[in-house]
């Protein structure tokens, strides 16, 4: 196929579609809305799976030591959590290494402010085997006078991944849903395109067209579809992924939540988004004109 | 050149359409197939364009076997075919050059070739002062010229015209007949589908006349009674 007869099917496709303007909106609004919503539910995974070690600290319990303990009580401790069946692993988190943790999430240097590591308390993280013994755990942990504070993230947890599951759930059915609906009412613009072009098709069949110089600009108008659903949907996206970015991340880069959690990065997110409503709009728009092809269009 | 052997034709709903037809048409013949509504002369034709398939028999058309043609090259087999319908089919949002321009576009025909071409076209079938004009603007007789130039565009080795004057008055109907006359005299092979007398007995050419699906005479210089 030449270049200016590719041109005239493209132009042919797009005179088609502003043909059935009403029918052509709907289907885009549809690839939209699908789109819209595969895609909140893409970058809810994206930024889930980005703070997956995050997450993983959730499950930590973190048992922080009273500053003015000494290295006997230390070892006693440590000694105690060794023989505690119920914890599957022991991590210990000394003054200076607390400190040097902590220097990294700010700006400053604390030494600029006159605090040493005697300020932080030691702590031992731990994970258990089993997380049904959590709350009695971090009762007796508590308990110890020790122990100044434990720090356990269960319900923030239990929360996260509820809510992932739940909106995955939610998202993954609705996106089904509104995909094959957008298929559908795909399909069925190209179908009273074929039915509009009836006259055309028959022209075109007896002089000689071959069948895929008749059906391809049906599907690239499927495409076409698809591709200004992808947009649509990509400005919406992208422009709301930018206000929240903007919002919870400040200039520097760094996560302004002091949870450990990080929004997934702007430029290679958005560059994400795009590839992937672009490949998965066309290929709706595409599958639509093919099923309309296929069920009404006899070459 | 068509050779239809013991060709029948039976239809999804069991109408039996055509019934042991045999028929040979040789290349460069100008033939009339004629027949009351229902005698299959349009199914006749639809087998010849490859529109339907014979249910029993063999159709061969321009050396192309029709059972046995691969799909791939139905359309090269149709190239070798020019089409003229009773209702032109002419595209009402192109002008009549464009409309013949369409044709040699989708064939593949080149931009520099199709600017010759066209208006030599409309030169053959006397509308060149009419190029620019919408199929709404030309009156039935100069759209079915339309019609003709573009049948004829990609040189086919035969013409099927089904009812091509069922809509025109007798005299346009014979300036139409005039034309496909002079197509035949360049080499082309035609074949005509009507049931128009005036022209039939005019010309004195091959008739076939098919009735209750079966060929009831094949005569020379037939006419139409």
């Amino acid at each position: 196929m030449s270049a200016t007869n590719g041109l005239r099917i493209i132009k042919e496709s797009f005179t088609n579609l502003s043909r059935n303007r009403v029918l052509t909106i709907t289907s885009i609004f549809t690839v939209f809305l699908t789109l819209l919503l595969i895609g909140v539910f893409g970058l809810f995974l994206l930024n889930i799976a980005y703070n997956t070690n995050a997450l993983d600290d959730m499950l930590e319990i973190k048992i922080f030591i009273v500053p003015e303990a000494d290295i006997y009580t230390l070892n006693q401790i440590n000694e105690k959590l060794y023989k505690d069946e119920r914890i599957a692993s022991i991590k210990y988190i000394s003054q200076e290494q607390a400190f040097e943790e902590t220097k990294k999430l700010f700006d400053k240097d604390l030494i600029d402010l006159g605090l040493g590591a005697d300020f932080l308390p030691a702590s031992f993280v731990v994970t258990l085997h089993n997380y049904d013994d959590a709350d009695y755990f971090v009762e007796t942990m508590k308990a110890m006078p020790e122990v100044y504070k434990v720090v356990y993230f269960k319900d923030s947890f239990e929360f996260t991944a509820k809510y992932s599951k739940w909106v995955q759930n939610i998202s993954g059915t609705l996106a089904l849903i509104l995909a094959f609906l957008a298929i559908f009412l795909i399909s069925n613009t190209i179908r009273l395109t074929v039915y509009s072009r009836n006259e055309e098709v028959v022209i075109m069949k007896f002089m000689g067209a071959t069948e895929s110089r008749i059906k391809i600009p049906f599907v690239i108008e499927g495409g076409l579809i698809g591709f200004f659903g992808a947009i649509i949907s990509f400005i919406v996206i992208g422009f709301a992924y930018v206000k929240v970015y903007s919002a919870f991340v400040d200039s520097s880069g760094k996560d302004m939540f002091l949870t450990g959690l990080q929004l997934a990065p702007l430029k290679e997110t958005l560059l994400m988004v795009f590839a992937g409503f672009m490949i998965l709009g066309i290929l709706l728009g595409i599958i639509g004109s093919l099923m309309a092809i296929r069920k009404h269009l006899k070459v | 050149m068509i050779i239809l052997k013991n060709v029948t034709k039976i239809y999804k709903n069991g109408t039996e359409a055509i019934k042991d037809v045999s028929l040979a048409i040789p290349k460069g013949d100008f033939a009339f197939i004629i027949g009351p509504s229902g005698s299959g002369k349009s199914t006749l034709v639809k087998l010849i364009m490859r529109e339907e398939l014979a249910t029993i028999g063999d159709v061969i058309v321009n050396g192309y076997d029709m059972g046995g043609i691969d799909r791939y090259q139905v359309p090269h087999f149709r190239r070798s075919l020019g089409v003229v319908f009773q209702d032109y089919k002419l595209l009402q949002n192109k002008t009549a050059y464009e409309n013949i321009e369409f044709a040699l576009q989708i064939t593949g025909v080149n931009r520099r070739d199709i600017h010759k071409m066209v208006p030599h076209l409309l030169d053959v079938v006397g509308l060149s002062y009419k190029a620019k004009a919408y199929p709404d603007e030309l009156s039935g007789g100069e759209q079915q010229r339309v019609a003709l130039a573009r049948a004829i565009a990609n040189g086919p080795d035969l013409l099927i015209a089904d009812e091509p004057t069922g809509n025109l008055d007798p005299k346009t109907s014979i300036g139409i007949i005039q034309l496909l006359d002079r197509i035949n005299k360049m080499g082309t092979t035609v074949v005509v589908a009507t049931h128009d007398s005036n022209i039939v007995n005019m010309m004195k050419k091959r008739v076939v006349i098919l009735d209750e699906g079966k060929i009831t005479n094949d005569k020379m210089r037939g006419q139409y009674i």
